[in-house]
């Protein structure tokens, strides 16, 4: 029971710090390039990428725990196919996540398809995979920093749209416009971030 | 002769912009892309050399073999990764040969040039490129890239601690924040107005000059 | 002879007479430390508000825009962040964290109004990261005069009293003593009568509103009531008042929790319109203050805070007003 009771507090310290004292964009600065042109352009939905992003997370978090311990601890030259390995956890994952979608008959299942391929290869992912299984995380640390990633990314996200309501504005400089006003709103949302952890994330 | 050649630097600005990946369309400043390992690794000018050896290593490789893998692997997004993480082996082995165990400085974010979107961005449009087409725009913007790792690499290394590539310059950093992830934002976001607003002022020089010789 | 171009003079800005209050506000709040520490606070001051008015023009040159004097946010804000430090903090942090606030926070975000973050919230950020040796260092109080140049080296410093608030223990301060900033700690934020004071003549020239203060304060006050890190006090949430009174007095008064409320809370830009949302905002304010404060790593916490609510009052404005709107769609008077 006690066993229970540790891993479901594991499970849930790890996500609440990988939203927040480790985020996946402010602290790490993983997946800023996608973000910054998700929040830019209208033709593909945040909500269905966020949705999306974390879907392929969770599905691959597993997948990445098992080919570390049964694969990638057993071979000598591990840091060689490591992103191979993970590139193909992420690959199956984003399988699963499609025939789920599609048996299940999801309203937006096109939708879904579409973004996938963008949700899946996306630094976000493979970053958070990279960490859990270079720093040998057990199953329940991997699944709640994997759950935590993603939602930190969906806030990170949430975060930036509420702020081009601002940075759109028409007394933005010219040559700040654009890009460099959205990277210096992620810069001071890292510094209050990094204010509260006092230290940077490890890498 | 100059006339004519400022008249038609002015007339077709827009499409040799679009050709020119050092510069006028740099892949960082003007599209954003490649950003993750800039801001958090490319603290000091060691980091920034290491790091624009391996995108040396990995940009025009993968966009070259991709190219021809493409063709039969119809899903391209796993195609370019696949082409990346292979080349990724190549690429470690010659980094840990020159560097020896420095690259662990960069952490998870060597691994994740495989997916890193400067170098599998091409992935996105649906017809296949031919791969002298691909080396020629890979090494393009390589040596964009380049350019931007090592200017914010040696310009934070001077911020936040007054040396450069080790050699102290000042007696103390005039921003420590420079080395933090949030400093690296902000030292991007500044190089990217300033940038910006160069191309500005050479795009109103054009027209002018365009305009006097009418 | 060609006649020489006449300009027409600038009207005066909106929200001059604002920050004319603020800044008038600051006299009898620089008073307090220039009586403890000697002359070195007015020349700190002064370089915040020098610095302050040539970025003003250095920004004005880059945009090519005519200088408007009238226009003295900066001045007010860069104030209030010399406020936020201590007094032997060296003039070159001061001049670069006002630089940060007033070139990246406030113009490169459109100027004035159109900026997303507080500016001084975003420099002390800046300069409680890049030097947290300088800011939280506090010199003792009635040593004599501070030296205006030089190393500060040899001065006697003091904990202040967030070191003894972090271990559980309570601070050794009289309650006097915290009243009038009697202690060991930053520019203008310990004095709380004083700071009272000004919130009250504020409050009478409509320069702030009522709601955020309170409910900061509310929300902070319920945190250090419920959950006090200091003292010993156990039990139900009415058992040991004494010990749950001390921890109130102790977290509200110190840390700048007060000139927060008073002066940063109300910045026309980033405080949200509607009563509701703004008590709202200024709840959830107070509480993730107090969580900065118990678990997070710089003594002043309530910056960063401020920093992370400011990206979400536009939303909570956008929230309430649809919630208060009943079903004909007639939005009912939320004040």
């Amino acid at each position: 029971m006690s066993a229970v009771l540790q891993s479901v507090s594991t499970f849930f310290l790890y996500a609440v710090v990988a939203v927040f004292a480790q985020n996946a964009v402010f602290s790490r600065a993983l997946g800023v390039s996608r973000l910054v042109k998700l929040v830019d352009d209208d033709s593909t939905d945040s909500r269905v990428f966020c949705l999306c992003l974390c879907l392929v997370q969770l599905v691959s978090a597993p997948l990445a725990y098992l080919a570390n311990k049964y694969i990638l601890l057993a071979l000598e030259w591990h840091s060689l196919i490591r992103p191979l390995v993970l590139l193909l956890c992420s690959a199956a994952a984003l399988g699963i996540v499609v025939v789920a979608v599609t048996l299940l008959k999801v309203p937006i299942a096109d939708k879904i398809a579409r973004t996938l391929p963008m949700a899946t290869f996306n630094c976000a992912v493979i970053g958070c995979i990279l960490l859990t299984t270079i720093q040998n995380y057990s199953l329940g640390q991997t699944m709640g920093f994997a759950l935590g990633s993603g939602l930190g990314y969906t806030l990170a996200v949430m975060a930036v749209t509420e702020g081009q309501r601002k940075l759109q504005g028409r007394t933005v400089p010219n040559t700040f416009r654009g890009l460099p006003v959205t990277l210096l709103y992620i810069a001071v949302l890292a510094l209050a971030i990094y204010g509260f952890t006092g230290h940077m994330a490890a890498y | 002769m100059w006339a004519k050649r400022i008249q038609y630097l002015n007339e077709n600005f827009s499409r040799i912009a679009k050709r020119d990946r050092i510069f006028l369309n740099n892949p960082v400043i003007m599209s954003g892309l490649g950003l993750a390992p800039l801001v958090v690794v490319a603290t000091n000018g060691t980091n920034a050399l290491m790091l624009s050896v391996a995108v040396l290593l990995m940009l025009t490789p993968t966009r070259v073999l991709a190219s021809f893998v493409s063709r039969w692997i119809r899903f391209r997004a796993l195609a370019y990764c696949l082409c990346a993480a292979v080349v990724y082996m190549a690429a470690y082995q010659c980094m840990r040969q020159w560097f020896d165990v420095q690259v662990v400085l960069l952490g998870i974010y060597l691994p994740m040039l495989v997916v890193e979107p400067i170098i599998i961005k091409r992935y996105e449009r649906a017809t296949p490129e031919k791969w002298v087409t691909a080396l020629r725009k890979g090494l393009l913007t390589t040596a964009g890239y380049v350019l931007v790792i090592l200017l914010v690499g040696m310009l934070r290394e001077l911020l936040s601690a007054g040396t450069l590539f080790g050699q102290e310059i000042m007696q103390a950093g005039l921003l420590p924040m420079a080395a933090l992830p949030s400093g690296g934002f902000v030292v991007l976001a500044l190089l990217c107005a300033v940038w910006r607003g160069a191309i500005n002022v050479l795009k109103k020089w054009l027209n002018m000059e365009a305009k006097r010789y009418q | 002879m060609a006649g020489k171009k006449t300009l027409q003079p600038l009207p005066i800005h909106p929200d001059h007479g604002l920050h004319t209050d603020y800044l008038c506000m600051m006299i009898p709040l620089i008073a307090w430390p220039t009586f403890l520490y000697g002359l070195r606070p007015l020349v700190v001051c002064l370089t915040a508000m020098v610095t302050a008015r040539i970025c003003d023009r250095i920004a004005c040159w880059l945009r090519s825009r005519r200088f408007d004097p009238s226009e003295n946010s900066s001045i007010a804000q860069a104030l209030l962040l010399a406020m936020l430090m201590p007094a032997s903090v060296p003039y070159y942090v001061v001049a670069v964290s006002v630089a940060f606030s007033v070139l990246l926070a406030k113009e490169a975000f459109g100027g004035y109004g159109a900026y997303p973050f507080h500016p001084t919230a975003v420099g002390y950020a800046v300069a409680a990261v890049s030097w947290p040796q300088y800011l939280f260092r506090y010199p003792t109080p009635f040593q004599g005069k501070l030296p205006l140049w030089g190393s500060l080296e040899s001065i006697s410093y003091s904990q202040g009293l967030s070191s003894a608030m972090r271990a559980g223990g309570v601070p050794n301060v009289t309650d006097m003593d915290l009243l009038l900033g009697n202690y060991p700690s930053l520019l203008g934020t310990a004095p709380v009568l004083i700071i009272l004071g000004c919130g009250l003549f504020l409050l009478a020239r409509r320069r702030i509103n009522l709601w955020v203060p309170l409910s900061f304060l509310a929300g902070a006050a319920f945190i250090a009531w419920c959950f006090p890190r200091i003292g010993n006090a156990q039990g139900w949430l009415w058992q040991d008042a004494a010990q749950r009174l001390v921890s109130l007095r102790f977290e509200l008064f110190s840390g700048g929790m007060l000139f927060a409320a008073v002066f940063l809370s109300c910045e026309p830009g980033t405080c949200p319109k509607n009563r509701i949302s703004r008590l709202v905002y200024g709840l959830v304010w107070g509480i993730l203050t107090m969580m900065y404060r118990y678990y997070g790593n710089y003594d002043t916490g309530v910056c960063f805070a401020l920093l992370v609510m400011n990206t979400s009052s536009g939303y909570i404005d956008r929230i309430v007003s649809r919630l208060v709107t009943n079903r004909k769609g007639v939005r009912r008077n939320v004040g």
